[in-house]
């Protein structure tokens, strides 16, 4: 039984000028002994010192990479053509010399006995950052298997403290945690997970003057935003910085991902959604809920991504937007084109610098130029108390209205409202109410519309008035 | 093998040209492509190879196995030798990087040309003795091939 062995050029020397040699074998490594008994100077190319194979060298049969097969053990045939294969690669990019020590290597070790890994893929991910921008949600999850990974330096960016509602699902922090920043439980939990990776900490929210500064050093951007301000900011930053945009975004069961990478030929985000949705439309978690696993999994298909891409292997989720539906427990994909007219990435764009994001989404005075008028919690409570003919309309739904109330206020959900108007009288003074005050001030504008005139909102919903007028009052 | 102070690697002009068109059409991702010739350090032409690099094309290359092998059959068909591969450093100086050092091979050069903002430039030749030994520059001249100064090379070292 003989194997046709192909040396590669720069071997040949080592083996007698010989383009080919016919050598017996079972296996891979069976044929490779053969030939290092034949032609001893060969091994040094081709084996490391404990036998296994060179991680520059590569060894195809018939076609196909032993190492997707099963590596040295990989059997031969009568007639099969084994080619080795110089590993030929480099580059401008001045890497760091970058090895990996015993500790990472046992660490590492079922990454590196994967063909599309190895040794030289774990260096490179050493070698490579990735940024998450907010440590929330999905970032919990993508910071951490990014750490695990081996990622070699990981930089988070966040403002927020540690609020006893994130641990539901924001997995980074934990309840000895809760008030403290979030950068600091993330900085100890992933050194805690992997001492071998270096955090960095960016103690600030990401805005337009400095967003370009915070995502330059990174390779990938991995965003786990909860706001349209953010997003739009996140994609804008990354297109100029032409970086991979890898993207996520949850509600209550529901989650999207895609990879944003017009410099790779995809569309941007603005490609898919020119323009954010009217203030408010669209709920965000802290309004609409979130069951806290999905993060998990939306936040894990981020992380899968940014380290595809950092790896250089399998098909980037580009041009593609991943939809999955946990109730249904059904994942969908749409496919995804760049927009030929978008203001972003087009040949026609019209945006040359980042923006003012507040204003383009509209969050910030509002578009209604009539200011909504406002009331606070212990103000309601006083005047509420003094007899005060008001009444609270509470918009949140039913399921919010099971964990708490104002006492003697009315519920009329958001949805629902324009259809039982009626019930209303616009004589009388009416105060709205949701959780926070985002929806009720959007209640005050539909009522507003209709002709009623005598409104208030209350400001900051009903976890302000928890906290002013209630104490004992469950919030969530 | 190539032995002495700055040796020297003779390119046809037709190939050095090959190489300018290739690195200037893969701008702004780096170019590359296999270096065949009739003998040691005579570069006669080039194959023009696909950069197999998914995510950073723009810093770095990779020639897939399967070119590998295709362009290597394509030299011991035609009775050339595979001598080595080239690849272009967009808006990066012509010089071998470390992650070059890294993937060289003994008994191949490699070649590498800047690209400033698509504009082909320098070039410059270069080869490791050896697996643990930094590269050493080769002077590079390109020139139409004589024939009798090719035998001169072709002498064993």
């Amino acid at each position: 039984m003989s194997v046709r062995v192909r040396i590669p050029t720069p071997l040949r020397p080592h083996a007698g000028g010989r383009a080919a040699v016919a050598l017996p074998g079972a296996t891979v490594r069976a044929v490779l002994d053969a030939l290092v008994a034949e032609a001893p100077a060969l091994r040094p190319h081709l084996l490391t010192e404990d036998g296994s194979l060179r991680s520059f060298v590569n060894v195809y049969v018939n076609g196909e990479d032993a190492r997707a097969r099963s590596g040295l053990e990989t059997p031969v045939a009568e007639g099969d053509d084994l080619a080795i294969v110089p590993a030929i690669a480099g580059g401008a990019l001045e890497a760091p010399a970058v090895d990996l020590s015993r500790e990472e290597i046992a660490r590492y070790s079922r990454h590196l006995i994967m063909p599309e890994v190895t040794i030289e893929g774990q260096r490179r991910l050493k070698r490579s950052s990735a940024l998450l921008v907010g440590a929330g949600g999905l970032g919990s999850p993508a910071a951490l298997y990014l750490a695990a990974a081996g990622v070699g330096r990981i930089g988070v960016v966040d403002f927020d403290v540690v609020d006893e509602s994130n641990l539901q699902r924001q997995v980074l922090h934990d309840t000895t945690w809760v008030g403290r920043p979030k950068l600091e439980s993330a900085k100890a939990r992933l050194g805690a997970l992997n001492p071998h990776v270096h955090v960095e900490t960016h103690s600030a929210a990401l805005t337009r003057d400095n967003a370009l500064e915070l995502l330059a050093p990174y390779d990938v951007v991995v965003d786990g935003t909860d706001n349209f301000e953010t997003r739009y900011l996140t994609n804008d930053a990354c297109f100029f910085l032409k970086k991979p945009n890898v993207y996520g975004s949850i509600y209550r069961f529901e989650g999207q991902a895609s990879v944003f990478w017009p410099e790779n030929g995809g569309p941007c985000y603005r490609c898919l959604y020119p323009e954010p949705p009217p203030p408010g439309l669209v709920p965000s978690c802290a309004e609409g809920g979130v069951l806290g696993v999905l993060p998990g999994v939306v936040g894990g298909i981020q992380a899968t991504e940014a380290l595809k891409i950092l790896l250089g292997v399998g098909e980037p989720l580009v041009g593609r937007l991943l939809l999955y539906d946990a109730l249904a427990m059904r994942f969908e994909e749409l496919k995804l084109r760049r927009d030929p007219e978008c203001p972003l990435c087009s040949p026609k764009a019209t945006i040359r610098e980042l923006q003012d994001y507040v204003a383009f989404c509209g969050t910030g005075r509002g578009e209604d130029a009539t200011p909504v008028e406002e009331i606070g919690a212990a103000e309601l409570k006083r005047r509420l108390d003094a007899g005060e003919p008001l009444e609270v309309i509470d918009v949140r739904e039913p399921h919010e209205w099971a964990i708490c109330r104002i006492p003697g206020a009315r519920l009329a959900p958001l949805g629902s409202l324009a259809e039982r108007m009626h019930e209303l009288d616009s004589a009388r003074t009416y105060v709205l109410q949701c959780r926070s005050g985002v929806r009720s001030a959007r209640a005050v504008g539909l009522l507003r519309q209709a002709g009623f005139r005598r409104l208030l909102n209350l400001r900051g919903g009903i976890l302000a008035w928890a906290r002013e007028v209630d104490r004992a009052m469950p919030t969530y | 093998m190539i032995v002495g102070a700055r040796p020297l690697v003779r390119m046809a002009p037709e190939a050095a040209e090959a190489i300018r068109i290739e690195a200037a059409r893969a701008y702004p991702a780096e170019g590359c492509g296999a270096l065949l010739g009739p003998a040691e350090a005579a570069v006669s032409e080039i194959v023009p190879l696909a950069n197999a690099e998914a995510s950073m094309p723009r810093t770095r290359f990779t020639v897939s196995p399967l070119d590998y092998i295709a362009a290597e059959d394509r030299a011991d068909a035609r009775g050339l030798k595979l001598l080595g591969f080239w690849h272009s450093h967009p808006d990066h100086p012509a010089r071998p990087s470390p992650t070059d050092r890294a993937y060289a091979w003994p008994g191949l050069l490699t070649l590498v040309i800047g690209v400033e903002r698509g504009d082909p430039g320098e070039m410059t030749a270069w080869d490791v003795p050896g697996h643990e030994e930094p590269f050493r520059q080769l002077d590079l001249e390109i020139a139409p091939r004589r024939d009798s100064e090719i035998a001169l090379q072709k002498e064993p070292t």
